[in-house]
């Protein structure tokens, strides 16, 4: 039928071209997205691929003349360790997000009907808040000389007070808080949405508490899991606002080296290339996440 | 109660459960023994599902005990209970193949691959579901899944299992076939089957017993044919088959007969009840439509032909006109008003092309009064 329309509309068409109709109605809904992704995201993408192949010369000025000299500067220990570091904060701030987000997201999804919209607001609420704002408040809560040290020495329980900041800790316990609600929210909609007469029919077939959740809820609920993992990983990898407040100089994160590079050593074509490997580095992760959970999640036993 | 000497294998003491407001099971007392298919039948919300589930530990009774082979089972976990189910969706894990369905149970009480292989063949092949053994349960139609259902349960051997409206989302003539299997499989197997449903019709195919339960309590346990037969209060009498009930105050009691007197029509029941009933109690009389008998002469004065030798005195006969002709399939439903007892409206069985005869026709339905049952409450 689409053939003969389109002959009848273009006449004499002896040679049978079979291009299918462009649907106009659907291309203008998808136009602003793709404008946005166009122009906001690939592009810029783009220009930062290229110029992570440029050189900076005294001045700061970009030339173009293609070579890796910028990756071949970030094999260095120096650079190696940070991207580790970058890595192993981000998966522990995962690791935690999950102990922490999952039984809360259980919780929220076990609640009367009435209050789950509530517990979810909370669970948000942050949000609405600055993260600079919320970084200096734990700050406050941190310092040597802030509201936890004083606590614990009142009640006597330390005398000198501890080092809370400018540590990997205090950047996870960061990181953990801003970005909890990134696993909360994946984790209660898949937790939802389970099915729960299907845990009823595990206990009916005799499995305890523990080996329902192992082999029923844990399973069921792993696309959860994996979603809630990509979206706080990603950001705990690249952040720089909360290294850079609670972290001090010697907890550096990959994010900190390109905004240095940036905004103080004004080497942008160093800054594209470090940005570019933790772009692959975060996409690798991922890739290798999702291939070792989905196992898990067929492999059932 | 009914078979002395035998334990009954499930015994429910007045058991109570509210939920907030909602008192839905109103102290429900019952025994179940070995080996019979027992239902409990009732309209959605008669706490009917809410008893299953304190049976299989899904619910703690507020009030009274529930005896497992003469144990009580109170605070018992649905893990600790040697009572498997049938769920109403179901319940098939998702992500798991069929196999791994039905070897669940097993592989939770930490039976060895060895033993349960076997077993669970075997019930798969009871169900006839090998062939679909590493099918994920999406791949099977709601008839297979509800096979592997009942495999999954009964593979565990349990001392009784529990069904929830297990055939509620098939069609219907799948549903009658599943009926008949499943009564075949409960024989074979001689396990106890607690059946919930809603529909009637289920509920005398399939059980051996049938408890008909509204608004939280019993209001009958008997077998099919007795339930039907001899139904003992007015929601009994209208909630199983079709019926017609007639209020009348009672005259006359001879033996079991009592003659009821309904607007000025002179009709005769039988009661059950040992105890006769007081001249001018207010009662009801059901009779099936099947039984009533349509006539366009009064078989009073025929004389023997349409009584089958039964004398006058047993028979009820009411003038009435046929106002409505209802095909329903194998037969036609008659809707009479009566002459006599003018607020009445009959219902009577008959062939389409009789009935059709009929219409608008002043007529005599008339019935042998043994087949009207008195019903008191």
């Amino acid at each position: 039928m689409k053939n003969t329309m389109q002959s009848a509309g273009s006449g004499a068409g002896s040679n049978k071209q079979h291009k299918n109709r462009f649907d106009w109605g659907k291309l203008f809904l998808g136009l602003p997205a793709t404008i946005w992704f166009l122009f906001l995201i690939i592009l810029p993408l783009l220009v930062t691929l290229a110029m992570s192949f440029a050189s900076r010369d005294a001045y700061g000025r970009i030339t173009y003349d293609w070579n890796i000299g910028n990756y071949v500067r970030f094999i260095d220990p120096l650079y190696l360790q940070i991207l580790w570091r970058s890595f192993y904060i981000g998966l522990i701030t995962v690791i935690i997000c999950i102990l922490i987000g999952y039984p809360l997201a259980y919780f929220i999804a076990r609640s009367p009907k009435k209050m789950k919209p509530v517990y979810l607001m909370l669970v948000i609420a942050p949000f609405w808040i600055n993260l600079l704002i919320r970084a200096y408040g734990w700050m406050i809560l941190l310092r040597y000389e802030g509201i936890i040290n004083l606590f614990l020495r009142r009640i006597g329980l330390i005398e000198e007070p501890l080092q809370l900041m400018y540590n990997d800790g205090a950047v996870i316990v960061g990181l953990v808080y801003v970005f909890l609600q990134f696993m909360v929210l994946p984790l209660f909609a898949t937790i939802d949405k389970m099915d729960w007469t299907l845990l009823e029919s595990a206990q009916d077939l005799g499995a305890k508490p523990y080996n329902t959740f192992r082999h029923i809820t844990l399973p069921l609920t792993m696309p959860g899991i994996i979603g809630g993992s990509i979206l706080t990983f990603v950001p705990a990898f690249g952040s720089f606002i909360i290294p850079r407040i609670l972290g001090g100089s010697q907890s550096l994160m990959i994010g900190n080296i390109i905004e240095n590079q940036i905004k103080v050593a004004r080497n942008w074509p160093f800054a594209s290339s470090s940005a570019v490997i933790l772009i692959i580095a975060a996409l690798i992760g991922m890739i290798l996440y999702i291939r070792f959970s989905g196992k898990a999640l067929i492999g059932g036993d | 109660m009914i078979c002395l000497g035998r334990q009954a294998i499930v015994k429910l003491v007045d058991v109570a459960k509210r939920f907030g407001d909602v008192e839905a099971v109103k102290g429900i007392s019952l025994e179940i023994f070995q080996g019979e298919f027992i239902t409990f039948l009732g309209p959605s919300g008669c706490g009917k599902t809410t008893t299953l589930r304190m049976i299989g530990g899904f619910e703690e009774p507020d009030h009274g005990d529930i005896l497992l082979e003469g144990r009580s089972v109170r605070g018992t976990k649905p893990f600790e209970r040697d009572v498997n189910t049938v769920f109403q969706s179901y319940a098939l894990f998702p992500h798991m193949n069929v196999f791994e369905n039905v070897s669940f149970g097993l592989r939770m009480k930490k039976v060895k691959e060895k033993t349960y292989l076997p077993k669970v063949e075997e019930a798969l092949n009871l169900v006839k579901m090998s062939k679909y053994a590493d099918r994920l349960p999406k791949q099977l139609s709601g008839g297979e899944q509800q096979r592997v259902a009942v495999a999954r349960a009964i593979v565990n051997n349990p001392r009784v299992l529990l069904l929830d409206e297990p055939l509620g989302a098939l069609d219907l003539k799948l549903r009658k076939q599943m009926q008949v299997e499943l009564k075949h499989l409960q024989k074979k197997l001689g396990m106890t089957f607690i059946y919930v449903t809603h529909d009637q019709e289920e509920a005398l195919v399939m059980s051996d017993r049938v408890v008909v339960i509204n608004a939280g309590r019993v209001e009958q346990v008997d077998s099919p044919t007795e339930l039907y037969r001899f139904p003992k209060s007015k929601f009994v009498a209208d909630f199983i088959g079709d019926t017609n009930l007639l209020e009348g105050t009672v005259t006359a009691t001879e033996g079991s007969i009592v003659s009821l007197d309904c607007q000025g029509t002179t009709l005769r029941a039988l009661n059950r009840a040992e105890d006769s009933l007081p001249a001018g109690k207010n009662a009801f009389l059901s009779i099936r439509p099947e039984e009533i008998a349509v006539t366009l002469d009064s078989p009073i004065s025929k004389g023997t032909d349409l009584t089958k030798g039964l004398g006058l005195k047993e028979l009820n006969v009411i003038p009435a006109v046929i106002e409505e002709v209802i095909f329903v399939g194998a037969l036609a439903r008659l809707i009479a008003r009566t002459k006599s007892v003018s607020s009445f409206t009959v219902t009577a069985h008959a062939p389409l092309a009789v009935g059709n005869s009929f219409m608008g026709r002043e007529v005599y339905l008339s019935w042998d009064s043994e087949q009207s049952v008195l019903i008191t409450e």
